[in-house]
């Protein structure tokens, strides 16, 4: 997919003063939500949009950051802030039935929705969650651990993948369980996506990321444990970042939640398993 | 008046499993919800609460962790948590257009509500907000060695214990620090002292002082709500405060944050309980009404 082909199915949408892009398909009564992860884009779902869009009226979103959308250079735009654009963009677009795909970044975004929702302070209802990949830990509770956070381990690695285009190429393989599994065509997408307004001199925020997700980590666990909306995790297995003992983990404190593992599959299910990915949305 | 009379004049109204105290007064249509300072309580308000409650509807609650609502341990008290329990009080107690008054701690809560607000994510109506003793310009905040060492995360649960001021020494301090004599009667910072102990508050001190950190992450969302800001706010500032230095404020009147700033003189960071008359009729000019208070 090349990027002017993915510019032309969107549109930029105004919201609270931003710019979002935002892909509208499919004309059912259910929707469903994509959002990506970070430091890549909603050109992450090329693959699986045209079989999901028969189902459900599907949206897909690049977060202020990222993709399309404006990239304030200026300040840190936190989780808070991404999850207000995202309620005010729902509603701007009027969402009903809204079935929540979260994907690495955006499972923190997912946790602040749902815990708006426990406290019954808004209008909008998400009836289900699924969470793809997170990068969420169970490591900021235990203080005295030394070893690095899994969300440093990410960051440092996501900070030197994005020196330049050849080490970012080298480097994204590692992502994905077979090295060919993504074309050079879609390396090349995702980096114009990322260099789209200068987005790669912002998006080294990940620390103050991780300082946000260790402040606001007891509030997002309290609502996991309290949860009531059906919520499903899916996994690749072979996730360098989000391993298969920290997926069980996740589910086992994530009430309501089941566990879906897709087999010869790493970090992107979306890109590298299509089908399985379509499979799990839909069943 | 004691604790236990302020204990009396309350309610406990029960928000996500948790205790939270709450003093409801007055029958005025309008209404002035509080949101008090750090590490104090709604009991702050003791001296003015009488004299407002001729004009307004009041409604003050203790914070999670503070005086007497719960304190539990698996809460680490994030400003986030504590803007939604403000807002779910406020509805389960039916409130639609509130007035909001806050001090220190509760002006960054105050804030996260304000930054909500802008985004159309609030139902109830917010006609003003009053901010005292606000610390947003964090780089000119004096930060104490001690309450660096209380922000740490891994260090901060041994070093509130290794501090355990005690009841006497917080006398001293208060008493030298403050010329006041109205602050010196035992009574005051006792009962302060013995809610701040209950329900092992002191072993959850610093857990609390985890707030700076979101003000620092925060800082950006909370200046931006006080920019987009589409109903008056005001800021209050003490021109002696020790902790918020006059600095913040002269800083913020430059960059045209606020639309007003307003001085009260001679005071320190406690005016409430200090100069409750001046305090009082400062808030009051502003809405107002001419009657002379006390």
């Amino acid at each position: 997919m090349e990027t002017k082909e993915w510019a032309q199915k969107g549109k930029m949408v105004s919201v609270l003063n931003t710019k979002v892009f935002v892909i509208d398909e499919g004309n059912s009564e259910e929707t469903l939500v994509l959002q990506h992860g970070y430091a890549t884009s909603s050109i992450d779902y090329y693959k699986v949009l045209p079989e999901l869009s028969k189902y459900y009226r599907v949206v897909i979103q690049d977060f202020v950051g990222f993709g399309f959308s404006d990239k304030p250079s200026n300040y840190y735009f936190n989780i808070l802030q991404q999850t207000d654009v995202c309620l005010e963009l729902w509603r701007i677009l009027d969402l009903k039935n809204i079935t929540l795909v979260g994907h690495n970044y955006s499972t923190q975004i997912a946790l602040e929705v749902l815990t708006r929702q426990r406290t019954k302070l808004i209008q909008i209802e998400v009836k289900k969650v699924v969470i793809l990949n997170s990068i969420i830990s169970f490591d900021h509770n235990n203080l005295d651990k030394v070893s690095l956070h899994p969300l440093e381990q990410f960051s440092n690695k996501i900070l030197l993948m994005l020196n330049s285009f050849s080490f970012y190429k080298m480097k994204i393989k590692d992502f994905f369980y077979e090295n060919n599994s993504i074309s050079d065509e879609e390396i090349k997408a995702k980096w114009i996506l990322i260099e789209h307004k200068s987005g790669r001199e912002i998006i080294d925020y990940l620390p103050s990321y991780i300082t946000e997700s260790k402040l606001l980590w007891r509030r997002w666990f309290n609502t996991l444990q309290v949860n009531t909306t059906p919520a499903k995790i899916i996994s690749g297995k072979n996730d360098i970042i989000f391993n298969e003992n920290e997926a069980t983990r996740f589910s086992e404190e994530f009430k309501n939640s089941t566990l879906h593992f897709i087999d010869n599959c790493g970090h992107y299910p979306m890109l590298e398993k299509p089908e399985d990915f379509i499979q799990s949305i839909i069943s | 008046m004691t604790a236990e009379n302020w204990k009396n004049k309350g309610k406990f109204v029960t928000i996500e499993n948790k205790k939270v105290f709450v003093i409801d007064e007055g029958d005025k249509p309008g209404t002035l919800a509080i949101l008090h300072g750090y590490p104090t309580s709604s009991y702050d308000y003791h001296r003015i609460i009488p004299e407002l409650a001729k004009y307004f509807r009041i409604v003050v609650h203790d914070h999670l962790g503070f005086g007497f609502s719960d304190k539990p341990d698996s809460l680490t008290y994030s400003l986030i948590d504590q803007a939604d329990i403000a807002l779910q009080l406020w509805n389960k107690l039916g409130l639609k257009s509130v007035t909001i008054l806050a001090h220190d701690y509760g002006t960054s809560i105050a804030k996260e509500i304000l930054a909500r607000k802008n985004h159309n994510l609030i139902p109830i109506r917010i006609n003003k907000m009053y901010l005292c003793s606000s610390s947003m310009r964090l780089e000119h905040l004096h930060l104490r060695n001690i309450d660096k060492l209380l922000k740490d995360r891994k260090l901060g649960r041994y070093i509130s214990r290794l501090t355990s001021y005690g009841y006497r020494k917080i006398k001293r301090k208060f008493k030298k620090d403050n010329i006041n004599y109205q602050i010196q009667k035992d009574y005051d910072i006792k009962d302060m002292w013995n809610q701040l102990n209950s329900t092992e508050g002191q072993k959850e001190v610093h857990f609390l002082s985890n707030f700076i950190n979101e003000r620092y992450t925060y800082w950006h969302r909370w200046t931006n709500a006080l920019k987009e800001a589409k109903i008056p706010v005001k800021i209050f500032w003490e021109k002696t405060d020790p902790v918020a230095i006059k600095e913040i404020a002269i800083v913020l009147a430059t960059e045209d944050v606020s639309k007003y700033l307003v001085w009260i003189e001679n005071v320190k960071h406690y005016s409430i309980i200090e100069t409750p008359n001046s305090w009082i009729k400062l808030v009051f000019d502003y809405q107002n009404i001419d009657k002379p208070v006390f």
